[in-house]
């Protein structure tokens, strides 16, 4: 019993580190998230299994993170506020070309992040090309261009 | 696309251009932003933030036991004293560091129910059950200086009772899960 109530427990408190890291932790993987990661992951291992390295300790460990992760991803299908909770929302941080600096301010993003993801997906130029930048929940940004300069490029 | 209804904010976005229709969808983009559910978002992010780095100043003093000047205890009494952690967490091994004058201790049932003892240093001559507690003998007269390596079992405020000859040293430290 205790097995399982220690994965529900490191489960939830992982889930709330990751989200108040904020979603650009979870896409940039710079060498000091990578570090990061690496470290939650050992300590949360260490946490699950303690000094019990039975094999059923790990395959109740395990079971339980996976019905969790099931039962989280029926949720969150039915009752949207869960998803807003675990997922959150995309956040717009260009709309018609227009750069909502409070949005970028608060999801810590900056131009330069930007015009790397328009550049990559699009191969654009400047930010005069971006209609619409949005951050995603999974924390990659997703750019649209205008028509025009698709057809240009 | 899935319909989602739900008791979350979808309108109010100032920055936008065009008004968003009853689905909360902006300028063609089939979004669904919550801009009052972020902007709460963001600042329960700063609040968590703030509240992290008070628990790790907590933690760093003592307040969360393994070490830190917040977290140690001491029980004097005329003959004897006990230092103990007045933090521990539960299945991390504890020293509690006994000084006396007598080479006979008795640990409480409390104690017995609250932790596994691991080491006794010096070893006892004789150990023998008493009312549920331990009494321990020791060979050496004078000065003693015992260590007890101990495991706590429990968690929680757990007190319980340490006699030392005439001295009974009532303890009580919290031990975190």
């Amino acid at each position: 019993m205790e097995t399982i109530i220690k994965a529900l427990a490191i489960y939830a408190v992982v889930l709330f580190y990751t989200r108040i890291c904020g979603r650009r932790t979870l896409s940039q993987a710079t060498p000091f998230d990578v570090v990061l990661l690496l470290l939650i992951a050992e300590s949360a291992q260490n946490a699950l299994l303690g000094a019990d390295a039975s094999l059923t300790n790990m395959v109740l460990v395990i079971g339980t993170l996976v019905l969790l992760d099931v039962l989280l991803s029926y949720l969150k299908l039915r009752v949207p506020i869960v998803s807003l909770l675990s997922e959150g929302a995309p956040t717009v941080l260009i709309r018609d070309g227009r750069i909502l600096t409070d949005e970028m301010t608060s999801s810590r993003v900056s131009i330069e992040d930007i015009l790397e993801a328009a550049r990559q997906a699009h191969g654009l130029l400047n930010m005069a090309q971006i209609r619409f930048a949005i951050l995603e929940t999974s924390g990659s940004i997703s750019i649209i261009p205008y028509p025009d300069t698709v057809a240009a490029g | 696309m899935t319909r989602q209804t739900c008791r979350m904010p979808r309108r109010g976005n100032e920055d936008v251009a065009v008004q968003p229709d009853d689905e909360g969808r902006h300028n063609h983009l089939e979004l669904h932003e919550y801009p009052r559910f972020q902007r709460w978002f963001w600042k329960f992010q700063r609040l968590a933030w703030t509240a992290l780095f008070i628990g790790i100043v907590a933690a760093l003093a003592g307040l969360t036991g393994d070490g830190g000047i917040l977290s140690m205890a001491r029980s004097q009494a005329a003959g004897s004293s006990v230092s103990y952690s007045a933090i521990m967490r539960r299945s991390r091994p504890d020293t509690i560091q006994i000084t006396s004058a007598v080479a006979k201790i008795w640990l409480d049932q409390r104690f017995i129910a609250t932790f596994d003892i691991d080491v006794i240093s010096p070893m006892p001559v004789v150990q023998t059950s008493l009312d549920g507690g331990l009494v321990l003998s020791f060979a050496q007269a004078g000065q003693l200086h015992i260590a007890l390596r101990v495991t706590p079992k429990t968690v929680l405020r757990q007190p319980f009772s340490i006699v030392i000859g005439p001295d009974q040293h009532e303890l009580s430290p919290m031990i975190l899960p």
